[in-house]
C-alpha cells in the first residue's frame, strides 16, 4: 500500500534558525556545501525565516542527474542545518522575445 | 467527484453530453483506469495513463496569460523527428493511453508534428492536440485530423479585436484571428466531410480583465460550429507573476452562467466551474497526479508537471527524451524518487507550486480517495470521450 502522508503537516524551520539573521543562514548553508565537491559551483543566495533557501547553480547539470543530486542536497542540509529547510534553485525567465513585450517578470 | 459547486452541476461528475457522447473536461476519468488507481493505492510503479508534450518550445503567439512565460529552464535542447518517433515508442513500451500535445510550446510548427500524430495513432495511443491554428493549414489538417481524438483551439476571445489584443500584439493585428477561423472551420468542414470522431473545440482562458469577451466567445464556438466552447480560469505560479486576481472570478458568474445557455445541440458551451471557483489554492498537500500524467517539455525535459520546467524546480527535473529514451527514464530510480517526494510531507501542495495545474483534477480527486472523503470506484458501461486523457 502506498505510505499515506495526505493529512501530515510538512516540517518547518526551528527556533534556532529563525533565530539567526540571513547572513548567518547563507555562511552556514555556504559551510555545508564546502564540504563536498559536488556542490563546488553552488552558492545560496537567499535563506529566509521559513526555510525556502534559494541556491544559484553556476553549471549545467545533465537532466538525469540534477533532480537526485539537488533532493539528496536537500536532505542533507535538512539533516545537518534544519529540518524545515526546502531547497529550490534561482529561477529563470522568459527567452522569448516575443512574450517578453509584454513586459512580465518573474517575480522571484 | 463530489464538489461545491451544485449549483452549476447539470450532470453527473460534471459531464456534459454531446452528440458524440459523454464529454468530461471539468473533472478526471480515473474511474475508467481503475486497474492504474488500484495499483497505485496498492504501491505498484504504475505507467502514466496520459503524457503531455510539446514538440517545440516555440511559439509564434504571445498570450497576455500564456503559462511558458514562467517555464523557462537551462536546456536548450530541441526535438527533432527521430527523438519524437522515440518518444511514441517508448510511451508504448511504457504502458501509455494517451498523448496530449499542449505543455509549453506550440507543437504544430515542429517538422516533428505530422509524423509523431501519425506514429502515435498508428501504434494505438490516442493523441490530442491544443493549437492556436494559426500555423495548421489545410495541407497540415488533411494529413494530422482523421489521427486526432480531439483539437482544442486557444481563442483568448470572441472579437478580432480582443482576441488579437490577448494573443498578439495589438487589437489592429486581427489577421491571426482571421487565419485561425479560416482553419477551424476548415477542420469542421472536414470532420462533416470524412464522417471523422474528432472532437473540436475552442477554448478560452479566462482573465478577471477579459469579461467582456465571455458572451462573444460563446457566440463564436456556435457560429463556428465546433462541439464545443470551453471556459477556464488562468494558472499562475505561487508568485503571482502573471497577476491573476482570483477574487475577481466570483464577479464573473452571472456572465458565465449567460455563456452557457447560448450553447445548442451542435456547440456546447462549458464552463470549467471547478477550477474557477477554486480561488488558486488546492485542498491538497501532496501532489499525486503526476504519476498518473508527467509532462515533457518542448526542449524534451521531463518533469512531474509542466509546472516545474523552470530552472526554479530542477530537483524535479527527471531527465531529457532528447538524451535517453522515455522508457529508461520512467525505469528510472530518479523518476520514482521524485515522484515520491511529491507524496510525501517534504512537499506542500499549497504553497509550492502554482495553481490549478493540468494534474489538478487527478490530484485532488486521489487525495480525496485517499482520505476517504470520496473513494474512486471503478466504472463500467459507455466509457466518455477522450477516454485516455484523464
Amino acid at each position: 500500500m502506498i505510505e499515506n502522508y495526505s493529512t501530515q503537516k510538512t516540517p518547518t524551520t526551528t527556533k534556532d534558525w529563525t533565530d539567526k539573521t540571513a547572513e548567518e543562514r547563507i555562511k552556514l548553508l555556504r559551510n555545508e556545501l564546502k564540504k563536498d565537491k559536488l556542490y563546488e559551483n553552488f552558492e545560496p543566495i537567499k535563506a529566509p525565516d521559513n526555510g525556502q533557501v534559494v541556491i544559484r547553480v553556476e553549471q549545467i547539470i545533465p537532466a538525469n542527474e540534477r533532480g537526485l543530486l539537488l533532493l539528496d542536497l536537500e536532505q542533507k542540509l535538512k539533516s545537518n542545518i534544519d529540518v524545515g529547510i526546502t531547497i529550490w534553485c534561482e529561477p529563470v525567465g522568459d527567452k522569448s522575445k516575443l512574450r517578453n513585450l509584454r513586459g512580465i517578470k518573474f517575480k522571484k | 467527484m463530489k464538489t461545491e459547486n451544485t449549483q452549476h452541476k447539470k450532470f453527473d461528475n460534471n459531464t456534459v453530453n454531446t452528440k458524440e457522447g459523454k464529454l468530461i473536461l471539468d473533472s478526471h476519468k480515473l474511474s475508467y483506469h481503475y486497474d492504474r488507481v488500484k495499483a497505485w493505492e496498492n504501491g505498484e510503479r504504475i505507467a502514466p495513463v496520459s503524457v503531455d508534450v510539446a514538440l517545440t518550445r516555440a511559439c509564434g503567439a504571445m498570450c497576455s496569460f500564456c503559462y511558458a512565460m514562467v517555464q523557462e529552464q537551462k536546456e536548450r535542447s530541441t526535438i527533432k523527428v527521430k527523438e519524437a518517433l522515440d518518444l511514441v515508442d517508448g510511451l508504448v513500451e511504457v504502458g501509455v493511453r494517451g498523448v496530449s500535445l499542449i505543455s509549453d510550446g506550440e507543437s504544430t510548427l515542429s517538422k516533428a508534428y505530422v509524423p509523431f500524430i501519425k506514429h502515435a495513432s498508428n501504434v494505438g495511443i490516442d493523441v490530442g492536440n491544443a493549437t492556436n491554428g494559426w500555423e495548421w493549414e489545410p495541407e497540415k489538417i488533411d494529413q494530422v485530423l482523421p489521427h486526432l481524438t480531439w483539437v482544442r483551439f486557444t481563442c483568448a476571445a470572441g472579437t478580432p479585436e480582443g482576441y488579437s489584443k490577448i494573443m498578439f500584439k495589438n487589437a489592429e493585428h486581427t489577421e491571426v484571428f482571421d487565419r485561425a477561423m479560416k482553419h477551424i472551420r476548415y477542420a469542421v468542414e472536414l470532420k462533416k466531410k470524412l464522417n471523422l470522431k474528432v472532437t473540436l473545440g475552442i477554448q478560452m482562458v479566462l482573465m478577471p480583465e477579459f469579461k467582456n469577451e465571455i458572451l462573444p466567445f460563446a457566440k463564436l464556438a456556435v457560429d463556428l460550429g465546433v462541439d464545443y466552447g470551453v471556459i477556464k480560469h488562468c494558472s499562475d505560479d505561487e508568485f503571482g507573476t502573471l497577476g491573476v486576481d482570483y477574487s475577481k472570478y466570483e464577479d464573473m458568474h452571472g456572465l458565465l452562467e449567460q455563456a452557457e445557455k447560448l450553447g445548442n445541440e451542435d456547440t456546447k458551451i462549458i464552463i470549467k466551474w471547478d477550477k474557477i471557483k477554486n480561488k488558486g489554492k488546492p485542498k491538497y498537500k501532496r501532489f499525486y497526479g503526476s504519476q498518473f500524467l508527467p509532462q515533457i517539455s518542448g526542449s524534451g525535459l521531463v518533469a512531474p508537471s509542466g509546472m516545474f520546467f523552470n530552472a526554479r524546480y530542477s530537483k524535479f527535473h527527471i531527465g531529457n527524451v532528447v538524451d535517453e529514451s522515455f522508457k529508461d527514464i520512467f525505469k528510472s530510480e530518479r523518476y520514482w524518487k521524485i515522484m515520491n517526494y511529491l507524496a510525501s510531507p517534504s512537499f506542500d501542495a499549497q504553497t509550492m507550486m502554482g495553481t490549478l495545474s493540468m494534474q489538478h483534477y487527478v490530484s485532488e480527486a486521489l487525495d480525496n480517495h485517499v482520505k476517504g472523503i470520496s473513494r474512486i470506484s471503478p466504472q463500467n458501461g459507455e466509457k466518455p470521450l477522450h477516454v485516455n486523457f484523464i
